[in-house]
């Protein structure tokens, strides 16, 4: 394909046959709808130019001639054609003048008639030559092209019809693995179950990571008071010596992606100079992702930015071998304000997601493993409506053993193992794995198993269809039996005072007796709570949680492990404990609320009964 | 494809600049402006090699700049649909991969990769065989084939296949075939 070889500025121009300037106007068409309108001009001119011109074109080197014609080469054979039958027309024109001076009209027509019968045999047999090889190029389905990549197929090349003709299928666009590229739904759809394929045969499954409050926890530094300010940057020195290559005077810029004696520093506290953000790893977020890599293909999606989401998941996995370009972040999302798996390229039978914020799931609540929220900077405390100290406040961290990552990491061990090795039993048909949601049921269904749970004025008693209540419906997923009336089998009575009836019967016939948030902390820890750490207070309506799910199952401890912090934390246990978490059921009983429909928060039923 | 073309150019340029060495400041300017750009018609300029002319400068009115027409010749490269390329793989994903021949960027979608060839995610992403003599990761050398070229004004983007005969990897990175 050199620039010369197919000259636009062929001869031809003497025909004036309607069917050539048909053929040319299609000619034309597609190669505008490739070419834009430079073509266009060239062709015309082509036209109106004499033959004698045509040869010195050929041969001549002139500037225009060389900048136009190589962009019009584009059209390959396509144009060579047009030259052949140009050509071809202009012979038998041609022929026509010479029998037309001794003839009559007549013959003249059957002439024409005959170059006519020709060229359309000859366009027939281009159009099926195109379409055959385009069918050779496109495996015979392209269109309905499979997705985009800039604009143009990633099958057959050509690029999308921006304008009228078929209507333009909605795509997933999947900007995190890179700009520019979309798939149509069908595509995504083929992609998923391939991809299914491959990470199943390597007993793996998806597992889609939230960050904020699920991993970590960020605060801009405009949002951290003086006297919290002081507290972290206390850490954060106290912290960085411990790793052996950093040196203590390097420290404020070491911070951030470039830190490579960060991993050192497992419950990094991390000053993130750029961003203008402390960020603090949930403490096990490292090893927890390391061993959940060996069971999942991780992906990492957050309502955050996309800057903010990339340096997260650099700091939480410096190497990239966690997420690679698993990163999925607000702007790639399909919608606003919900994330869905849909820009996941995971079969949804085969993806758990861990959240910590049930409502943004709408689609895939079956999937989702909700997790406690972790709140380590005041301003996250604030930004939740709790009134209660914040982590930094307290001087305290979560455990690394038995923090919420760490029982979340056994509860997604045991989910793999259930899912593989219903298949292994299964033996013959092994490609039959076991639907996550199902077993992640089935897993929910064990934490309060045998429990026979009577509610004592939890619900308002005008209020029907208690068991649509998502308070119920919770405890009914957790595996325990729900009544509204009194049984002698119950085991447990939940309640919010200790002088119903109900309560009294309890003490009465030594049931337990606790608060509501028992059934929300056996839903974060995946096991049944010890009822003694949820006792209803006396003759305080509100919530009075001694201890919420967070410190039974979080041993505090102070945020730099290695060495002594200036305070004492061991004085803030257990009467500020009660403090602390008063609210928080508060804002649980909203989460609820606002996910399910029409159903009044507990709260309300409380002040009303009582 | 390559072609050594001529095109031309309005060159502005500061009074400062006026004097013996006018025309020096000129072409240095205009290499400057022009090597390395992309025009979706002519493609990416490689190089100016030589300047044809020089035209009359024009003082444009209230500013004091000259403004020289400039009649250059250069060296650029244009994809076309159909060409054979060879490329350095940037990126492997499971969507295919990207590859860059110089300036611009090739997508090879995994429905043109062949058929024997599938993803392997990991440490390092790359396509292979399943007996693993050919594996294309990043760094690989590859040739392939142009299927389809997006034209914008500033910009060339390219869809590339590597399943024909004579296609796909050339060069395992760090050398070696």
């Amino acid at each position: 394909m050199s620039p010369g070889s197919s000259n636009p500025s062929s001869p031809g121009g003497s025909s004036a046959s309607d069917d050539f300037a048909a053929m040319l106007d299609e000619e034309l068409q597609r190669s505008s709808e490739e070419f834009g309108v430079d073509v266009d001009g060239d062709f015309e001119g082509g036209e109106v130019e004499d033959e004698a011109a045509e040869d010195q074109s050929e041969g001549s080197a002139e500037v225009d001639d060389d900048e136009e014609n190589f962009v019009v080469d584009v059209e390959e054979k396509e144009e060579e054609e047009v030259d052949v039958d140009q050509v071809g027309e202009d012979l038998s024109d041609e022929v026509g003048g010479e029998n037309g001076d001794g003839t009559r009209k007549t013959e003249g027509w059957s002439s024409d008639g005959g170059v006519r019968d020709e060229m359309e045999s000859r366009k027939r047999k281009r159009v099926e030559e195109g379409d055959s090889r385009q069918a050779e190029s496109a495996k015979d389905l392209c269109p309905p092209h499979p997705g985009f990549m800039w604009g143009v197929c990633i099958r057959c090349g050509e690029n999308r019809q921006t304008s009228n003709s078929e209507p333009m299928e909605v795509g997933v666009a999947l900007r995190y693995i890179h700009e520019g590229l979309e798939l149509t739904e069908r595509e995504a759809a083929r992609m998923r179950r391939d991809e299914l394929k491959h990470v199943l045969a390597r007993k793996k499954l998806y597992l889609v990571l939230d960050l904020d409050h699920t991993l970590l926890n960020s605060a801009r530094f405009m949002e951290v008071p003086p006297d919290e300010e002081a507290y972290l940057i206390a850490c954060y020195w106290k912290s960085r010596p411990t790793g052996p290559e950093q040196p203590a005077g390097s420290v404020g810029g070491a911070a951030g992606p470039s830190g490579a004696g960060e991993s050192e520093y497992k419950d990094g506290l991390n000053r993130l100079n750029h961003l203008q953000m402390w960020t603090k790893l949930r403490p096990f977020a490292h090893e927890f992702l390391e061993a959940a890599s060996k069971m999942f293909e991780m992906y990492v999606y957050t309502m955050g930015e996309r800057t903010y989401a990339v340096a997260m998941a650099r700091l939480l996995d410096p190497t990239g071998r966690y997420f690679g370009d698993r990163v999925i972040s607000q702007g790639d999302s399909t919608r606003r304000n919900t994330k869905d798996l849909d820009v996941v390229l995971g079969a949804e039978s085969a993806v758990v997601i861990l959240d910590d914020t049930e409502g943004v799931w709408p689609k895939h609540r079956p999937n989702l493993m909700l997790m406690e929220r972790y709140h380590f900077f005041r301003s996250s405390c604030r930004q939740f409506g709790l009134k209660s100290l914040s982590l930094t406040e307290k001087r305290k961290d979560e455990s690394r053993e038995e923090g919420t990552l760490a029982s979340s990491l056994n509860i997604l061990r045991s989910l793999h193992h259930a899912v593989f090795s219903e298949t292994a039993e299964r033996g013959g048909t092994k490609r039959k794995v076991e639907d996550v949601r199902k077993v992640l049921q089935t897993l929910k269904k064990n934490v309060l198993k045998g429990c026979r749970i009577v509610f004592s004025r939890i619900f308002p008693t005008a209020m029907r269809d208690m068991d649509l209540h998502p308070f119920w419906r919770l405890t009914e997923e957790l595996g325990a039996t729900c009544s509204n009336t009194l049984h002698p089998s119950a085991t447990h009575i939940v309640a919010l005072d200790r002088g119903t009836d109900k309560a009294r019967w309890a003490k009465k016939h030594g049931k337990y007796l606790v608060h509501p948030a028992w059934v929300e902390a056996a839903q974060y820890l995946w096991r049944r709570p010890r009822e003694e750490d949820f006792p209803v207070a006396e003759n305080n309506p509100e919530p009075p949680v001694t201890a919420f799910a967070k410190t039974v199952d979080v041993a505090m401890e102070e945020v730099s492990r290695s060495n002594a912090v200036v305070e004492e934390t061991s004085s803030l246990d257990c009467q500020d404990g009660s403090k602390v978490f008063s609210e928080q059921p508060k804002s649980k009983e909203m989460r609820i609320s606002d996910t399910a429909n029409a159903s009044l928060p507990i709260e309300n039923t409380a002040d009303s009964t009582a | 494809m390559f072609f050594h073309i001529y095109l031309e150019r309005n060159m502005q340029l500061h009074p400062r600049h006026f004097g013996p060495h006018l025309r020096d400041k000129l072409i240095s300017k205009l290499i400057q402006d022009v090597e390395g750009t992309c025009s979706g018609r002519h493609g990416f300029v490689v190089a100016v090699t030589a300047v044809e002319t020089i035209g009359q400068g024009l003082i444009r009115d209230g500013t004091g700049y000259v403004t020289f027409p400039m009649k250059y010749q250069c060296v650029v490269f244009r994809p076309f649909k159909g060409e054979i390329l060879e490329s350095v793989v940037t990126m492997v994903n499971k969507m295919g991969f990207f590859a860059e021949a110089g300036p611009v960027q090739i997508f090879v979608s995994n429905h043109l990769i062949p058929d024997d060839m599938v993803f392997q995610s990991g440490d390092v992403p790359s396509y292979e065989t399943s007996d693993g003599s050919v594996r294309i990761q990043k760094d690989s050398e590859v040739r392939l084939k142009i299927v389809g070229t997006r034209v914008d004004a500033t910009e060339i983007f390219c869809i590339g296949t590597i399943k024909d005969d004579f296609l796909g990897l050339i060069g395992n990175p760090g050398g070696g075939a």
